[in-house]
């Protein structure tokens, strides 16, 4: 490229924010064009129309890394209580590939268990949910879920490209893709985590795959600097910044009015300013110091359980006041030192679960009551998800192995019709019966309720069109009230 | 997880006896992809309104879904059967769509399309 060498020069004379600051607060990339998009596009983030009038403006997706159980959450199974020791009769396994180590054991259920009904709706929820179960009456149960793969990583990434090939764009990037940004002074696509360290696969899954890397996720570290490098260095004040910035600016505007067909250039002087504005905006977003008392109790911040994801959650409802597209929360350890880093109980399912519903479902709770008391509930989705589900046969005598065959998934939020069961598993909790969803079905049905016609968001990669549902995707109609 | 893929591929088997000639229908993983490929480029198509190119894919599945049918039947999976007719139709139906230039009713019937042919994956992944 001819202005190669200028443009070394530009980033490296970027004191502070240019070069430091810009470079490291997108994980994974840069915030520029690929050369092969740069010359289609002028302002890839500028806010565009849906294809018809959306429900919601803003999707939280809360994923539970490791893969909760939803037969001890949701999917109550009083067949699986009845036969809890017995073999997995034959039939109930037809058609499916088991892996479990050591083979299918026993059916399983904790005698600790309890259900109850709750809501209108008289939806189930276990004993391990009881702040949840509350909102029964707002949330929309997806009991027919299903899924490729058996194991965390491939079905991770599913859950978030819509596809086990690596190199696909998120959902989230799509989002960011297809509706552009709603706050100029933030990122459309946002990552929280309540972990020291990235979550598992890292940014494959919210990056943008053929996408323009300005659509991929922002990651957002916990603690008070949530984008790495993005704060000046000491030594560098506020104005000598601001006279840095100004210098740079007039210098590629000048350059820029020799070449206008350089996108690239022009998506790069944005970016610079987008991230000298989140120097300020990016912190204040998630800065929950002014939150009254009674949210952040809430939120469990008072307690060191809920603590950490009670802090992300409340940092997600301030991202989607401030019109954040897509926010994708993933669960961290609930013990940040000890053996339950996640769901991912194969064994002591009683206790790794008792862990991390205590940590998520007090500040899930707290986020549905709060977004619906701010007027934000009709206008943000809130799904929650996971890679796959647990299997109702036992391992390791007191856990459960994957289960990509029959799972719960729930929605709530705008345009979600709340109260209602779609689908169902077997007797037992193995299988998904009737009509399935699948990963891509899920994708189509959010991008539904943000006015997005799955079928039409497309991108042209390598001259051929490309989709989020890649040749799939159904929207789950009933679950849309 | 693999999944094992199906090709369709005539074996001419000439039967000396008689001169007669018989044909022998096959199903392996390379066909398959086959028509992975296919069905990938015909989504493409229709998105991209490229009438005379997905007709062709369409076509040309249409086709590939005949042999696989024969291929099931002679083999006696009568569920199979009906997915691969029910596939055959839908692309029958999609060529008609695309020539109609009604390209949302074909997107919606190449979706209904994948997911048949995930559907007999599904029981049939295993099947060599």
């Amino acid at each position: 490229m001819q202005n190669k060498s200028r443009r070394d020069f530009l980033l490296k004379a970027g004191v502070g924010l240019g070069g430091v600051a810009l470079s490291g607060f997108l994980p994974g990339g840069g915030f520029f064009f690929a050369p092969a998009e740069a010359a289609t596009v002028n302002d890839p983030l500028a806010p565009k129309q849906p294809h018809f009038p959306a429900k919601v403006k803003t999707v939280i997706w809360l994923h539970m890394d490791g893969a909760p159980s939803t037969l001890d959450l949701f999917d109550y199974k009083p067949e699986l209580v009845k036969r809890a020791g017995q073999a997995v009769p034959a039939e109930y396994t037809k058609g499916i590939k088991t892996f479990t180590q050591g083979g299918v054991g026993k059916l399983f259920n904790s005698e600790k268990r309890t259900w109850k009904q709750y809501g209108q709706s008289g939806a189930w929820f276990s004993d391990l949910v009881p702040n949840l179960a509350q909102h029964a009456d707002k949330i929309a149960f997806i009991k027919s879920s299903v899924t490729i793969g058996a194991t965390h990583d491939i079905s991770i990434l599913k859950l978030n490209t819509g596809d086990v090939n690596p190199g696909r764009p998120s959902l989230g990037a799509w989002v960011s893709y297809a509706l552009g940004s709603a706050n100029p002074d933030l990122p459309s696509y946002v990552v929280l985590y309540n972990d020291k360290q990235e979550p598992r696969a890292g940014s494959a899954n919210w990056n943008s795959g053929f996408l323009p890397a300005i659509y991929q996720g922002t990651a957002f570290r916990p603690g008070d600097s949530p984008i790495l490098n993005l704060t000046a260095p000491g030594y560098v004040d506020a104005t000598e910044q601001r006279k840095a910035l100004d210098l740079l600016k007039r210098l590629n505007d000048q350059h820029a009015g020799r070449y206008p067909e350089d996108t690239e250039l022009q998506a790069r002087i944005r970016s610079y300013e987008l991230a000298y504005r989140m120097q300020t905006s990016a912190p204040a977003a998630v800065d929950i110091s002014n939150e009254s008392e009674a949210t952040r109790e809430a939120y469990g911040l008072n307690d060191e359980a809920t603590k950490s994801y009670g802090t992300v959650l409340l940092r997600a409802r301030r991202l989607a006041e401030r019109g954040v597209r897509f926010i994708q929360v993933v669960s961290g350890p609930a013990v940040p030192e000890g053996e339950f880093r996640n769901w991912d109980a194969h064994s002591k399912l009683e206790e790794n679960h008792g862990h991390n519903t205590k940590m998520v479902d007090k500040p899930i709770a707290a986020l549905l009551a709060d977004l619906k008391e701010r007027g934000l509930l009709d206008s943000t989705l809130v799904v929650w998800t996971s890679e796959f589900g647990r299997t109702p046969w036992g391992e390791s005598g007191d856990g459960r192995d994957h289960n990509p065959w029959g799972y719960t998934q729930w929605m709530a939020g705008g345009g979600v019709k709340a109260g209602y069961t779609f689908g169902a598993t077997d007797d037992i909790g193995l299988q998904s019966v009737g009509k399935t969803v699948d990963t891509y079905d899920l994708h189509a049905t959010v991008l539904q309720l943000l006015g997005l016609d799955h079928l039409k968001v497309t991108f042209l990669n390598n001259g051929r069109s490309e989709r989020p549902t890649v040749v799939y995707g159904e929207v789950i109609k009933d679950l849309i009230a | 997880m693999k999944v094992h893929k199906l090709r369709f591929a005539w074996l001419a088997a000439a039967l000396l006896s008689g001169g007669v000639l018989a044909g022998q229908a096959v199903v392996d993983e390379d066909s398959m992809q086959l028509m992975e490929d296919r069905n990938k480029s015909l989504s493409s198509r229709i998105a991209l309104k490229d009438a005379a190119g997905a007709k062709e894919d369409a076509q040309a599945l249409a086709e590939m879904f005949a042999d696989v049918e024969t291929y099931f039947a002679q083999k006696g999976k009568g569920d199979a059967v009906d997915w691969s007719k029910q596939s055959r139709e839908l692309s029958a139906d999609i060529s008609r769509y695309v020539a109609a230039k009604d390209f949302d009713h074909a997107s919606q019937s190449a979706v209904t399309l994948s997911k048949t042919c995930k559907t007999c994956h599904q029981t049939y992944k295993t099947e060599s």
